[in-house]
């Protein structure tokens, strides 16, 4: 059952987007994600649509895997388009008893459904494309100023990276757990709310058992080859900003940024001669 | 009678994805009442997935097992399945969860429906065969106790159910000989007192050959030899198996392989000192 949590997970790959400096990615997404959220005229939108697309189709990842990870996520996708549709005020498309679906609405239902599916794809792929490892450098890079503000930034992103290395662990010690308390017949599919609680417990206690051993002996691992929690020297060295990097978020900004600031900078004068009126 | 068949198993995980991995194929073999059946092959050759199919945890893709005259897939049977066929896992001990031992060996019982006092009978009786004295240990909490003796009342968690087929995944993993000597003494005690069908998956090669009627050899998911220990032992390829072989053995085969006209289906050193002796005999002559 656990080994179907497959969305997001990381594709190892040597792609163009695989190669890409993980602070690269992770400022790309924030700007698309950022643009999008900002601003749902058309044109911004299918700019960024496009630019995910391509950088799928440039990450060798097939697209039908990744769309098939949305599964239960269409639900939410087709209600908010459906309600957009129905809820906005405007020009009469057609009726369905009560309901009337607007010429507004289904504009404002696909923009809602674009950018629900942007804001997948883009936390997806980076996810699919950056290993737990990378990210976590990357943020700790990319959070590193804050240290002068005494943000302990380096505990946080080992505190990260800790916690997403052993999430496989955890899942895969969950099976096994789950498998022994089966084998001694643990009431999983009871009818009993309560039942099925206690039966959950006697997974749930030795994972958590199980985890504090873990924690003490890493802790002990760590210590005795000299962490201190300050910062680390090894990983951000692996980091890379090359120029490649420097074109991916040349094309992200100019892609992203620039229609949102002609938008706004056309739209300016307009206000401005409203608010004389 | 057979009370496992097993007929052209094959099982893969992740079956129909890129990442697809088969890790048992068309594997046809079966166990008779009251036989100990060792199961040996290295790492990821597919024997827990084997077992695994013993009591209904996983079903076969392709093939079939029945168990005790029964398909594993049968809805009402299979759900109580557990009942007859014991599972010790690896590092059983990951799965105490109860707050004393005396609860956590009647976890298993409890879910048997049985009464109080058979329950107290049956958890006292299997702490007595893992070599515990259940006076001193039933009211302790199982994390105050060493990993040597949570392994045992693991163990005895499901020994106290009784189960006609007893199966154990490396049960002696990473114990002090004294650990393995507790484990081994109740697996042999419990089969004497039942009269059960045991298999057991383990690395310890040299203590398994001794306690098995039959052994199987599992490799890359495929069944490569499957009989009475001494014929394995006696096939010239098993060392290409990345199997831990106990010394005498490796010597055994090594002096065959230079020319040498030994037996290597030996089953303790004892038989290989011999062996050597009578070989070194005929050589001086």
């Amino acid at each position: 059952m656990l080994r179907r949590m497959k969305l997001g997970k990381y594709v190892p790959g040597n792609s163009l987007i695989h190669r890409l400096d993980p602070r690269t990615k992770l400022l790309g997404g924030l700007i698309v994600v950022t643009a999008i959220l900002v601003n749902y005229n058309w044109p911004v939108l299918l700019l960024n649509a496009g630019l995910i697309f391509m950088v799928i189709f440039l990450s060798e990842i097939n697209l039908p895997s990744v769309l098939r990870g949305i599964k239960w996520l269409w639900i939410i996708f087709i209600f908010s388009f459906l309600a957009q549709c129905v809820y906005t005020q405007g020009n009469p498309l057609f009726s369905l008893g009560p309901l009337t679906v607007t010429i507004e609405g289904v504009y404002r239902g696909l923009a809602t459904f674009l950018r629900l599916l942007i804001l997948f794809l883009s936390s997806t792929i980076l996810t699919m494309t950056t290993s737990p490892m990378k990210m976590a450098g990357g943020l700790e890079a990319l959070f590193a100023p804050l240290t002068r503000l005494r943000v302990p930034v380096n505990q946080f992103a080992m505190l990260v990276t800790i916690s997403l290395r052993f999430i496989p662990t955890l899942i895969e010690e969950a099976e096994t757990v789950t498998k022994a308390q089966k084998s001694r017949g643990a009431p999983f599919a009871s009818p009993k709310k309560l039942v099925r609680l206690k039966t959950l417990l006697a997974v749930l206690i030795p994972l958590v058992a199980g985890s504090l051993q873990r924690a003490t002996d890493l802790a002990v691992a760590m210590e005795s080859r000299c962490y201190t929690g300050g910062p680390h020297h090894s990983r951000t060295k692996n980091l890379r900003f090359g120029r490649r990097d420097l074109a991916a978020l040349a094309i992200t900004a100019a892609v992203s940024i620039l229609p949102l600031l002609y938008i706004y900078c056309a739209a300016l004068p307009v206000q401005s001669l409203q608010n004389l009126r | 009678m057979p009370v496992i068949e097993i007929n052209n198993l094959s099982y893969a995980y992740n079956g129909g994805t890129p990442d697809e991995k088969k890790v048992l194929d068309n594997i046809t073999l079966s166990v008779e009442k009251g036989e100990f059946l060792g199961i040996i092959g290295a790492n990821g050759s597919g024997k827990s997935t084997l077992i695994q199919h013993f009591n209904g945890l996983l079903y076969p893709q392709s093939g079939s097992i029945s168990v005790l005259g029964f398909d594993t897939r049968d809805k009402h049977y299979g759900s109580q399945l557990w009942k007859y066929v014991g599972m010790v896992f690896q590092f059983p001990e990951q799965q105490i969860f109860e707050a004393t031992v005396y609860d956590e060996l009647a976890y298993g019982l409890s879910n048997m429906e049985l009464d109080r006092a058979e329950i107290e009978v049956r958890v006292d009786e299997a702490l007595a065969n893992v070599g515990l004295v259940p006076e001193q240990v039933r009211a302790v909490s199982p994390l105050c106790l060493s990993g040597g003796m949570r392994r045992r009342i693991a163990i005895a968690s499901i020994l106290a159910m009784k189960p006609d087929i007893l199966v154990l995944d490396e049960p002696m993993a990473g114990l002090d000989p004294e650990g393995c000597a507790h484990i081994l003494a109740a697996i042999k005690r419990y089969r004497q007192e039942q009269d059960v069908t045991v298999i057991m998956v383990s690395h310890y090669i040299n203590e398994l050959i001794v306690l098995s009627d039959r052994v199987a050899l599992l490799d890359n998911g495929r069944l490569r030899a499957w009989g009475p220990a001494r014929e394995l032992l006696a096939r010239d390829d098993l060392p290409n198996y990345d199997l831990l072989l106990p010394d005498y053995l490796k010597l055994l085969h090594n002096l065959k392989k230079r020319g040498l006209k030994v037996k290597t289906g030996v089953l303790t050193v004892e038989e290989a000192a011999g062996e050597i002796g009578r070989v070194l005999e005929r050589i001086k002559c």
